[in-house]
């Protein structure tokens, strides 16, 4: 790559030329062993990320099949009109994909803001809560998912429980089979599993906030509320940003869930951007078309990416 | 389970004195009615968050039927391992947990030290194209990994590397996640103390072996944590790459179990299927977990040590 710029160009100066020539090797041999420790992970990098990135943008544009006989054709930007014109899944995928990550992304974030506050008071046991509010965390999504759907059936746990609650008067639904609960019973599992982690990134966030600022606000007569506006939320920034930013991306990439409690049912209701490029690239097979939903789908998280990013960037 | 109250005089001692040390004490004035509440609160939030893990605990030694037809219930007396006996019998758990098993160490190693070691290059040395590089690792962080599994999938197909360890390993090895984050984490390391140690004679490699990789232990181990639990729960990748009952992960012998739920929903037969996966769930579940409370103080704090600077 950019192997030119590093010769240097500085004006021979007589004195100071043994000097520069042990500079220079010295320098050889940093830039050797710099290149040489991060070959390894580059070279991963190159063949298993850029590589099929390249290659995805390439089948995108064809009519690539798993297993076929013939090769790729060139097809233009036939998998994209399709797409667009001529595949409602697509958009009912994209609607959902935006819902899911319209509701996650504040909720998830507010709530593990909340609990961090919560756990990081002086109060007994508070090192249980964190652990325990880790929990879930710790537990795969497939298990997750596998317990929660028992849980959401019309005789599981969660009916079951609202049933004793109301003393009988709830009729049980099954959350995952009606087309207007089941998206938002995913909704409810993903932050149940993934809430305890930005916990603890809003905790770290909140230990590094000097406590002198609050001593200072206290006595300025400043109440809790005022403390948190006025010392605690500005000293969050950048771990907002960074909640904020990881939230979104994994929001927008939900696929386990999906696949394991609905395949994308009931009547499409669940059916993701991710699960959608999966089941038309692999289950069924149509490759092109697959890397063609994939690549929309990057160019969409890139985009918001770097919305999110020109939005933080601008209040300071 | 975890106790959560009457913690003894000394276990709150040491814990007051570690929270001590990050931050100093916050004496409210009106101190004890606010504390009693937002426990209580908390004691309410953590049994929303355990009730799922511990039903399905305990429910896989509930006789099956009885896991459908009462799910709340708990019948002491009608316990058995009948679940757990039949779920191995039909279940090829066994090779999933071995798969997993050479999957994370292998992969965990190479993560575990390739991300780091360049991170050091990119913190510490300067090299042609290291500008863009770095900057190159910096896009792919905002790339879903999720995106590229097709792609993937054929170049695989092209290395004739489908349903084979290596396709399990190498890629997502070193992710620009990891690297990003030791380099924010080296970059903090002082330039004196790698000079230091050049001039006693250390070599570059040295340097990153004996002076480095001790300075950053505390964000090694944070990564190390996320490393682990990415890799023993990693799904959508496996599922994809390698789905033969050979190779099938742990995570994927779970999924394909639990595909077989979905259709029939009548007779004994669902209620077969329904223990044998809370008890494959359970299992498969246990072991994180037992690690994750033995070591919850180094997960933690690694978590916390590693995380967010500007």
């Amino acid at each position: 790559m950019t192997l030119t710029h590093t010769a240097p160009t500085e004006r021979p100066a007589a004195g100071r030329q043994q000097s520069r020539r042990r500079r220079a090797a010295a320098g050889r041999r940093e830039q050797r062993a710099g290149l040489t420790m991060a070959a390894p992970a580059l070279i991963l990098l190159l063949l298993f990320l850029v590589v099929p990135v390249l290659l995805a943008f390439g089948l995108s544009f064809t009519n690539a099949r798993l297993i076929s006989p013939n090769p790729p054709r060139f097809v233009g930007l036939d998998n994209f009109v399709r797409a667009f014109t001529a595949d409602p899944t697509f958009l009912r995928s994209t609607l959902n994909t935006f819902v899911f990550a319209a509701v996650i992304v504040p909720v998830q974030a507010g709530l593990g803001l909340a609990l961090a506050v919560l756990v990081n008071q002086k109060i007994r046991g508070v090192t249980a809560f964190r652990v325990i509010f880790f929990v879930p965390v710790v537990t795969s999504i497939v298990v997750v998912s596998i317990l929660w759907k028992f849980m959401y059936q019309d005789d599981g746990l969660i009916n079951s429980f609202i049933n004793t609650v109301t003393f009988g008067a709830w009729q049980g639904t099954a959350w995952l089979n009606n087309p207007s609960t089941a998206l938002g019973a995913i909704i409810v599992l993903s932050i149940w599993q993934a809430v305890g982690f930005h916990m603890l990134i809003w905790l770290s966030g909140l230990q590094t906030i000097p406590e002198e600022l609050y001593e200072a606000a206290r006595m300025d007569g400043a109440s809790p509320w005022q403390q948190f506006t006025n010392v605690t939320w500005p000293g969050l920034r950048s771990t907002m940003v960074f909640v904020l930013v990881t939230i979104t991306i994994a929001a927008l990439g939900l696929f386990v869930q999906v696949d394991v409690m609905t395949q994308g049912g009931p009547v499409n209701s669940t059916t993701t951007l991710v699960y959608h490029a999966v089941r038309k690239g692999y289950r069924e097979q149509e490759t092109g078309y697959g890397a063609t939903i994939s690549l929309i789908f990057f160019v969409i998280v890139l985009v918001i990416a770097l919305i999110q990013r020109r939005l933080t960037r601008d209040e300071d | 389970m975890t106790t959560t109250h009457a913690p003894t005089p000394a276990g709150t001692r040491s814990a007051r004195t570690r929270a001590a040390a990050t931050r100093p004490p916050r004496t409210s004035p009106r101190g004890l009615p606010a504390a009693v509440g937002s426990q209580v609160f908390l004691l309410l939030l953590a049994l929303a968050f355990l009730a799922p893990v511990v039903w399905a605990l305990i429910s896989a030694f509930k006789p099956a039927t009885q896991i459908i037809s009462d799910p709340l219930g708990l019948d002491l007396t009608a316990l058995t391992l009948d679940n757990y006996r039949r779920m191995f019998a039909d279940v090829p758990i066994g090779q999933g947990f071995l798969n997993t098993a050479v999957v994370l160490v292998t992969k965990g190693t190479i993560t575990l030290f390739c991300a780091p070691l360049a991170a050091y290059a990119f913190a510490k040395y300067r090299f042609p194209g290291r500008d863009l590089l770095f900057g190159t690792v910096l896009i792919t962080l905002m790339l879903p990994t999720i995106v590229l599994i097709i792609p993937l999938l054929l170049e695989m197909k092209a290395l004739g590397w489908v349903n084979t360890y290596q396709a399990l390993v190498l890629p997502g090895a070193v992710d620009a996640f990891a690297i990003f984050w030791m380099r924010q984490v080296i970059a903090d390391v002082p330039d004196e103390l790698l000079d230091a140690a050049r001039v006693d004679g250390c070599g570059e490699f040295g340097i990153f072996t004996r002076i480095v990789l001790p300075v950053i232990r505390p964000a090694l181990a944070g990564l190390a944590v996320l490393t682990v639990m990415n890799i023993y729960n990693d799904f959508v990748w496996p599922v994809v790459a390698a789905s033969s009952e050979r190779m099938a992960t742990l995570q994927v012998v779970l999924s394909t179990l639990a595909q077989n739920i979905t259709g029939n929903r009548v007779g004994a037969d669902y209620a077969t299927v329904t223990g044998e996966l809370l008890a494959a769930a359970s299992i498969a579940l246990v072991p994180l977990l037992i690690v994750f409370i033995a070591l919850q103080r180094h997960f933690i704090n690694g978590i916390l040590a590693g995380s967010v600077k500007g």
